[in-house]
């Protein structure tokens, strides 16, 4: 066999392989929280991706962003399949509709690396954190379920938000 | 100078959680509107207000920290598909020896040879010989969906067919078999819907479809197809394919006779491509352009943007497409009444053709240079220019139902009873090249 065949091989399993560990968050944040696509489906939904990722490979451009492009196209894809195969043929609005690859991208990481942040504040101020901005309480109601004075509820919101900020920019910053 | 005070990232928060026992919250607002910095703190600010206002984003940093789970299996897949392409090159060298009918003979004496990487490589095969051969391509594609409808893996089998009648539609369409090319495109669409991978062939189906559709004439479809294919495969990231597409949206808008609009989107097309690396559709759009505005009467520009294609032709060698532009540029020269530079424009082009060898396209010159001489009244110039092109085509190997029109444009003109309508009727016909419809006289000429 002519060697150029095998080193064709090699890079092509490498590019795979590379492609994945740089993606795999990024598509795995879609399919499961953007497309709600069940956590035990998620990795099968992905695999097929890359598979048809490689034999479309001499199709898909060489930069980092074509193939996180072509490959956040291919999960939408597939989820949107995912679901026609169990909802039917109708699919709700914000699941079919086209999307823009690299705005998707972008907020996927975004997302995924704010998360990390949440993960790594400490549980006190995580709690407040989602009383406020995920729940919708107010400050007085937090206050009180959480036996504090309204300013020292005010003020740990505040000092809790400026910290999970400072680390998410930093976060961005190394990540970039 | 007095230095400009910026709002600290707290005020700007309690300004967006509007916290009037913070922050004024009505003097922020009008501050951000006349300082930038402020104002893009504030953006990043609502940005992370989003972010974290997200149930995704709660939902991930509640849920168990995720390990990258094995890639093995799609690396296997990966090997697999290598070790197929290997063999397929030596069986496809043994394959192309034996007549089609002897295939199936093989695939009994050679079970192992029947792969999804077999079909892949007949496929490439094929798409090879698409411009050269397309009688012969077809022959490999039904070839290969005969084979691939019994590879035991679905997907591959499905996604395999789903390329072969892809490119079967493809083939139809230069045999200028039609409606046999777009039956090939729902064969293939009806594939890929049914893998889950499917959507980026589909697009591709989508585009080919557009490409059919032009060459049938309805253009209006053609440019819905183009479209929607644009944008599937824009979901992909694929700007290349999106400039092709939107290529074709542009040509059939021209055609269509909105070229207006038309060139509206070749000039958008053609933005886009200063900042790629396609020098060969830089070139075509340029030309398409120049065709836009040479119907639409901006000579001026017409010229310029056909100088600019040549030149970019010229960089890449393109010595076929050089002389199309010339074809181009002797069509403005008519139109803006220099006839004698415009006839020896096209007479050159012509020549030039038939020199590489291109009869066909020689041909269409000819048939534009009887048109022009019909025009100008030169009856005894316009017959033998119309013999002429009739004798070319014939030389390209133009079936029965097209010398049949030839002829009879021929005959007409030594009759001098022929019109430019007459010239534009016959070349609209060559150019569909229909086999299955009859060249039929148009009343409004005869």
């Amino acid at each position: 066999m002519p060697d150029h065949t095998n080193a064709e091989t090699l890079l092509r399993s490498e590019r795979a392989e590379a492609a994945y560990r740089a993606h795999y968050d990024v598509l795995r944040f879609i399919v499961a929280r953007r497309f709600h696509i069940p956590a035990d489906e998620v990795c099968g939904v992905i695999h097929d991706v890359f598979l048809s990722f490689l034999r479309n490979e001499a199709k898909v451009g060489r930069s980092l962003a074509d193939e996180r492009a072509w490959l956040v196209g291919g999960v939408c894809n597939a989820s949107r399949y995912y679901w026609r195969k169990h909802r039917g043929e109708e699919l709700p609005a914000d699941i079919d509709q086209y999307v823009d690859p690299s705005a998707v991208a972008e907020d996927a990481m975004a997302r995924l690396l704010l998360a990390a942040v949440l993960r790594g504040l400490p549980e006190r101020c995580r709690d407040l954190l989602r009383k406020r901005y995920s729940e919708g309480y107010t400050p007085d109601e937090i206050a009180a379920i959480a036996s504090l004075a309204r300013g020292s509820a005010k003020n740990l919101i505040s000092k809790c938000l400026l910290a999970a900020r400072a680390a998410f920019s930093r976060l961005r910053r190394t990540s970039s | 100078m007095k230095a400009h005070w910026h709002y600290s990232t707290a005020d700007l928060l309690a300004y967006l959680d509007e916290d009037t026992e913070v922050v004024d919250v009505a003097a922020v607002a009008v501050a951000v509107t006349s300082c930038a910095t402020c104002a893009e703190r504030l953006r990043d600010l609502e940005g992370l207000g989003r972010l974290i206002k997200g149930q995704d984003t709660w939902d991930e940093a509640d849920g168990p920290v995720t390990q990258l789970p094995s890639i093995m299996h799609v690396l296997t897949e990966s090997d697999r598909i290598a070790r197929e392409k290997r063999l397929a090159e030596r069986d496809f060298a043994a394959l192309r020896e034996e007549p089609f009918e002897m295939w199936s003979a093989y695939f009994l004496a050679h079970p192992e040879a029947r792969t999804e990487g077999l079909a892949r490589y007949i496929i490439g095969a094929a798409i090879a010989e698409l411009d050269r051969r397309p009688a012969y391509a077809l022959a490999l594609l039904d070839a290969v969906d005969a084979f691939a409808a019994e590879l035991s893996d679905w997907h591959s089998q499905l996604e395999c067919r789903s390329d072969a009648w892809k490119n079967r539609a493809n083939a139809l369409r230069m045999l200028g078999r039609y409606e046999e090319a777009l039956d090939a495109t729902v064969t293939a669409e009806r594939f890929a819907k049914a893998i889950p991978t499917g959507a980026f062939l589909l697009a591709q189906i989508v585009y080919t479809r557009g490409t059919v559709l032009f060459k049938m004439g309805r253009f209006a479809d053609a440019i819905v197809s183009a479209r929607d294919a644009s944008l599937r495969f824009a979901e992909y990231g694929d700007t290349a394919r999106v400039i092709h597409a939107r290529n074709l949206e542009a040509i059939a808008l021209t055609e269509q006779g909105d070229v207006a609009e038309g060139l509206r989107v070749y000039l958008l097309i053609a933005r886009q491509l200063e900042h790629g690396e396609d020098a060969q559709m830089a070139a075509r759009v340029a030309e398409n352009i120049a065709v836009a505005h040479r119907r639409l009467g901006a000579y001026n520009d017409a010229r310029a943007y056909a100088h600019a294609a040549q030149e970019q032709y010229l960089k890449l060698g393109a010595a076929s497409e050089i002389i199309r532009v010339d074809w181009t540029l002797g069509l403005i020269d008519l139109q803006t009444g220099e006839t004698a530079a415009g006839l020896a424009r096209l007479r050159t082009a012509a020549a030039a053709f038939e020199t590489l060898d291109m009869v066909a396209d020689a041909g269409f010159v000819k048939l534009a240079l009887t048109e022009e001489l019909l025009r100008i009244e030169e009856w005894s110039e316009a017959g033998m220019m119309a013999a002429q092109a009739a004798e070319t085509f014939a030389r390209a190997g133009a079936k029965l139902h097209l010398t049949t029109a030839l002829s009879f444009l021929r005959e007409a003109v030594q009759q001098r009873s022929a019109t430019v309508e007459l010239v534009q009727y016959v070349r609209d016909y060559v150019t569909a090249d229909e086999e299955d419809r009859r060249f039929e006289p148009p009343s409004r000429v005869q």
